[in-house]
């Protein structure tokens, strides 16, 4: 659970940070098209350029944000495993252990589709490091408020992302003192196979989900004790602004983004 | 011999912006039959302190040994820990089966009959509580009955964290009783806010501050010389800090009390002897 990079929040006085989050939501939607559009490798060193140069401002550790690449680490080996490795009699020169061997070009596939995975993890993670889960929300909802013309109740969304954001780190938080109070009646979570394993987390989630429920309880009626009611249209007490320096990130963002998605 | 830790220190979030020195070379030790009482304001290192006598955070440096040898792994039979709010980690479908959880992961032949044994020594009749699901007991009687689940483990060394927190009066009796029993089997650490209803039981008190010891003593020590115990930032309990006003204003005290009634005739005997 240590290793999820989402919704972990650090907070630092940065230009990255103090970016809109409605910027950085655009930023993200714009690198993700890109990363899925691009064919080539240059286009994702241009891509990875760009996210080394926001880490650099954001004064994040840089561990911080590559730790959720090790949450997708299975899925990279499966991704590079998938496309590389071949079944049969392997062609001359070619690596190979028995009727198994390596296809260079399959390889090379998926290396971009690996690395493809990496530029999109660190892209995510810098938005969640970087912008509170209230900010993000708040962002979120504004992005959405067209929507409510159609009857949407963005409000009542919005406020549910804010309080599941918000309530990321403290389950994570509060499975890890369950796991670590069941070890300590001897429970162990890292051995055996996978049935086993999940077998063994049933006295971690059953307390967990029991706690939560009651959380959430709790939470409704001290949110409904200050006048909170859904449907409900409600001001801001920060509204938020788009400065020049979010329409500079936006639009430098937008037009390298769409020229490598046309050109590369 | 006991639960020892020399000189251990942890640092948690190492390496981020979020890096913390929780414990900075703290040397402590809970002899068999001991009850240590362990306070420190919040973010002290009192938690940390009991995660690594329990095996659960590993020191950076310094190490842990429970009667001389290092800890076994998993070292629930050697010390077993009670945390915080620990009727929340309850999941059995009945009471007796969440208190046998722990004996039957370490492999005991007869992990009911030591669930039975743990419920009784908490006050809770397995007849009456054993079959009864563990979400319907009372604060008071779902915390005996979590406090169970560690007892059944058979640990020589038990450790508490915040073990009352939360209870009523007489829900933190309860407990206070059973750490009273319970130290005739084991040595017991309570880490606690509110040390004023473990006096009585108390071996020593250890205070803790910026992840140090800063004070180490009985509660006369804390009477005689109560600012070092001050120096962790904490008020003394009320019924010690009566007798160190008692002493200051020239009270001569024979001895130090640690329940009301004890420290009344501690005074009335120092008011006879004073005229």
């Amino acid at each position: 659970m240590r290793v999820l990079s989402i919704g972990q929040y650090i907070p630092t006085d940065s230009p990255v940070h103090g970016l809109d989050p409605r910027t950085k939501l655009g930023v993200v939607a714009l690198v993700t098209v890109a990363l899925f559009s691009v064919t080539r490798f240059e286009a994702f060193a241009v891509l990875a350029g760009l996210l080394v140069l926001a880490v650099r401002l954001s004064r994040l550790p840089v561990r911080s944000v590559l730790r959720g690449i090790k949450a997708v680490g299975v899925i990279l080996a499966i991704t590079l495993a998938a496309h590389s490795l071949r079944w049969g009699s392997p062609p001359a020169g070619v690596p190979s252990a028995g009727s198994l061997w390596l296809d260079p070009a399959g390889a090379m596939t998926g290396v971009f589709f690996a690395v493809r995975i990496v530029l999109l993890v660190v892209t995510t993670s810098m938005l969640t490091l970087t912008t509170s889960p209230v900010a993000l929300a708040d962002g979120l909802e504004r992005l959405m408020r067209p929507l409510a013309v159609f009857g949407v109740p963005v409000g009542d969304v919005a406020m549910m992302l804010t309080v599941a954001l918000r309530f990321i780190p403290t389950t994570a938080y509060e499975a890890e003192q369950i796991m670590m109070a069941q070890a300590a009646r001897g429970a162990r979570f890292d051995q055996g196979g996978p049935i086993r394993r999940a077998k063994a987390l049933v006295p971690v989630l059953v307390p967990l989900f029991v706690n939560l429920f009651r959380r959430a309880d709790v939470l409704a009626i001290a949110m409904e004790s200050r006048c909170y009611a859904s449907g409900r249209r409600r001001t801001r007490m920060k509204e938020l602004v788009m400065r020049a320096s979010d329409w500079f990130v936006l639009i430098g963002s937008a037009v390298l983004c769409v020229g490598l998605a046309l050109v590369m | 011999m006991g639960l020892t830790a020399s000189e251990i220190s942890v640092t948690y979030n190492r390496g981020t912006v979020a890096q913390q020195r929780a414990l900075d070379g703290v040397s402590f030790c809970i002899e068999a039959g001991e009850v240590v009482v362990v306070v420190g304001v919040t973010g002290s290192g009192k938690s940390t302190l009991l995660k690594s006598l329990a095996g659960l955070v590993k020191p950076d440096s310094g190490s842990v040994a429970v009667d001389g040898a290092p800890l076994p792994d998993p070292p629930a039979r050697a010390v077993g820990i009670v945390f915080q709010n620990p009727e929340r980690q309850l999941f059995g479908e009945t009471v007796l089966d969440d208190v046998a959880f722990g004996p039957r992961m370490l492999g005991d032949p007869d992990p009911i009959s030591a669930a039975e044994q743990a419920l009784a020594r908490v006050g809770l009749d397995p007849a009456t509580f054993g079959q009864r699901s563990p979400f319907s007991l009372s604060g008071g009687e779902a915390r005996r009955a979590a406090i169970a689940g560690i007892l059944a483990l058979g640990a020589r060394y038990v450790l508490l964290d915040e073990p009352t927190v939360g209870l009523d009066g007489s829900g933190r009796r309860a407990v206070v009783e059973i750490v009273r029993r319970e130290r005739e089997r084991c040595g017991i650490a309570v880490v606690t806010h509110h040390p004023d209803p473990f006096l009585p039981v108390a071996s020593r008190i250890v205070a803790l501050r910026d992840g140090r010891v800063v004070f180490s003593g009985t509660t006369e020590d804390a009477v005689r010389h109560p600012e070092q115990y001050v120096s962790a930032g904490l008020q003394l309990p009320e019924l010690l800090e009566i007798q160190v006003e008692a002493l200051r204003r020239g009270a001569p005290l024979a001895r130090v009390g640690s329940t009301a009634e004890d420290v009344a005739s501690v005074l009335l005997d120092a008011r006879r002897r004073s005229s």
